[in-house]
């Protein structure tokens, strides 16, 4: 295990984030999952722990703060240079009704509400040639595994984050955690920390949600600044 | 140390990267957002050649895989025989499901839907309150043009390429309103007007000045419904560049996407108002896994043209004859997991 940093050129430079934080050992979560367990990965993750839960080996290092456990890796800095909204549509396909069957009730859906609503939803991305992390982990194999990886953030189904490249190199000290003057650069588990926040992945799921210590959202300066 | 994501994961799925180029046969109208009566392009924000922001016109990949979908969808329900399909299986095919929070994640489910539908194991669901992950990413349509040239491969980059923005025509349509043409108005009701209802509906009487009926048949006062509008468009032969990735498929899921090429291709078409000739297009497109030094062909789309080839090609022969085998046990009764994810026979989804 060595302190690493981690670059991921865009393609076009859009990533589809609320938050912006985009933790690396999500990612790197997930593409281990994808080659020791493609067909749980694929299926989704059950609700709850239980026998058929899997926790990833990833190749980093693991730290533990206040009791709880967690990779040592950042989430993403970059220079912002703009935020974008878009939208995406979703609709009853009704121009293929010869394939409906209305079992003989009324012929209108309701498309105003309900299962078949029709949505126009927001989708804000922004705009940054890279994404940057640091890590502490083993080269060989975060490289290989981010090799899998060929977009992040939400909507990739869509064409959003897609990624050119990735490039794993040496870094003189451990950021993964704290930078140099000792902000977080990730969600640290503090037991009165002011916000709740998932520390491992997968980070969306409720049982790995804690009290934490949050990095600034906006905040930073130098190379970490993640507004430029 | 550097890695390109072309990887592929040590198991039994392969995933297959692709580039596509697609040619515009006639102007493409992809709306974004509408200013009087003119519609404009949809544009996007991007990394421009000199690493500043920079907005580019370009076809959405939610509308394509949309376009996808239903086609898909298309050619698996003709292959079964074409069946009708009670509301929520039909709008799980059709349009992905929808989170209802009926039922708890069901891995079970999930794992056989994927199973008996490898095209809904591609795109992915919503059943219940489970969402499964479809398996491919499809890439926006971006102009081969100035903007894009950083993300371009490196065979298609062209510094001299000219801006997007000169691809852009504006196409003007009008609508007239036939009601008050007199060499037409012999065929409506006497004292008809406005759009009648289907189904045996009475026509609505005609209203004179401040909604006072007329008692003579004659048109009214009420302003005649024409207008004239403007629609923004990408020119005619123009090109476009698409790179779509299909995580962790399965040969039978890749042939499901060859299904979707093939379907297409019986109406190449993008983007809006194809009712009127716009979005005709034909494409090429190549793939390749980590098991391969360069991309091959993949298949050729187009008006009247459908050629898939290397592993596109066997891919689908061996959908189609999984569909094939998959009819020949659903009309025998012995497909109880097609029947189901169907809601044919009021399984998990069905309302009957």
């Amino acid at each position: 295990m060595e302190p690493l940093r981690v670059i991921a050129t865009l393609e076009t430079g859009q990533v589809a984030t609320f938050d912006g934080n985009l933790p690396l050992d999500g990612i790197i979560a997930a593409a281990w999952m994808r080659r020791y367990h493609p067909d749980a990965f694929w299926t989704g993750a059950p609700n709850r722990m239980g026998e058929d839960w899997i926790e990833p080996i990833l190749p980093l290092d693991r730290r533990v703060s206040d009791g709880e456990w967690y990779w040592a890796s950042s989430f993403a800095r970059y220079r912002q240079l703009s935020e974008e909204i878009t939208y995406w549509h979703k609709r009853f396909d009704d121009d293929m009704e010869h394939f409906l069957d209305l079992g003989g009730r009324s012929g209108r859906m309701n498309v105003k509400s309900g299962p078949f609503k029709s949505y126009r939803m927001p989708l804000v991305y922004m705009v940054t040639p890279e994404l940057v992390w640091h890590i502490v982990g083993d080269r060989g194999e975060v490289a290989s595994l981010l090799g899998m990886i060929p977009a992040v953030g939400k909507k990739r189904s869509a064409g959003y984050g897609f990624v050119a490249s990735w490039v794993v190199e040496p870094w003189p000290v451990d950021l993964s955690c704290h930078d140099e003057r000792g902000r977080p650069m990730r969600a640290i588990p503090t037991r009165d920390g002011p916000s709740e926040c998932g520390v491992r992945p997968p980070y969306w799921h409720p049982v790995n949600r804690v009290r934490c210590e949050m990095p600034a959202p906006w905040g930073g300066t130098g190379e970490w600044e993640r507004q430029g | 140390m550097t890695a390109t994501p072309t990887t592929r994961p040590s198991s039994s799925y392969k995933t297959y990267y692709l580039e596509g180029i697609v040619t515009l046969l006639s102007p493409l109208s992809h709306i974004g957002e509408n200013l009087g009566t003119t519609t404009h392009f949809s544009r996007q924000a991007i990394v421009g050649p000199d690493g500043k922001r920079v907005e580019c016109f370009a076809h959405s990949g939610n509308g394509f895989r949309g376009h996808f979908r239903d086609d898909g969808v298309k050619h698996l329900l003709r292959a079964l025989g074409s069946p009708n399909l009670p509301p929520k299986p039909f709008h799980l095919l059709f349009g992905g499901g929808t989170m209802t929070g009926e039922f708890v994640v069901d891995i079970d489910l999930a794992r056989r839907l994927r199973e008996a539908l490898p095209l809904l194991s591609l795109f992915g669901a919503a059943t219940g309150n489970h969402i499964m992950p479809g398996k491919w990413n499809t890439g926006i349509l971006w102009p081969i043009c100035a903007e894009t040239q950083r993300l371009l491969p490196a065979y298609l980059r062209n510094p001299e390429a000219p801006s997007c923005r000169t691809w852009i025509t504006e196409l003007n349509f009008s609508r007239k309103d036939d009601g008050k043409d007199e060499r037409l108005t012999r065929h409506m009701l006497p004292g008809a007007t406005g759009q009648l209802a289907l189904g045996g509906a009475e026509p609505t009487p005609k209203k004179r000045g401040k909604g006072k009926p007329s008692d003579d048949g004659e048109a009214g006062d009420e302003p005649a419904q024409q207008m004239r509008y403007t629609v923004q468009a990408l020119a005619a032969g123009g090109e476009l560049f698409q790179r779509i990735h299909v995580l962790d498929a399965t040969e039978l899921e890749f042939g499901a996407l060859m299904s979707c090429f093939s379907e297409w291709s019986q109406a190449p078409y993008l983007g809006g108002n194809n009712a009127k000739g716009l979005g005709l297009v034909a494409g090429e497109w190549t793939y390749q896994t980590g098991e391969m030094d360069e991309p091959a062909p993949l298949v050729s789309a187009g008006p009247g043209e459908f050629a898939p080839k290397n592993a596109g090609k066997e891919a689908l022969d061996r959908y189609d004859a999984y569909l094939l085998d998959a009819y020949e046990r659903y009309i025998s009764g012995n497909a109880p997991e097609i029947r189901q994810a169907l809601g044919v026979s009021g399984g998990v989804h069905g309302t009957a």
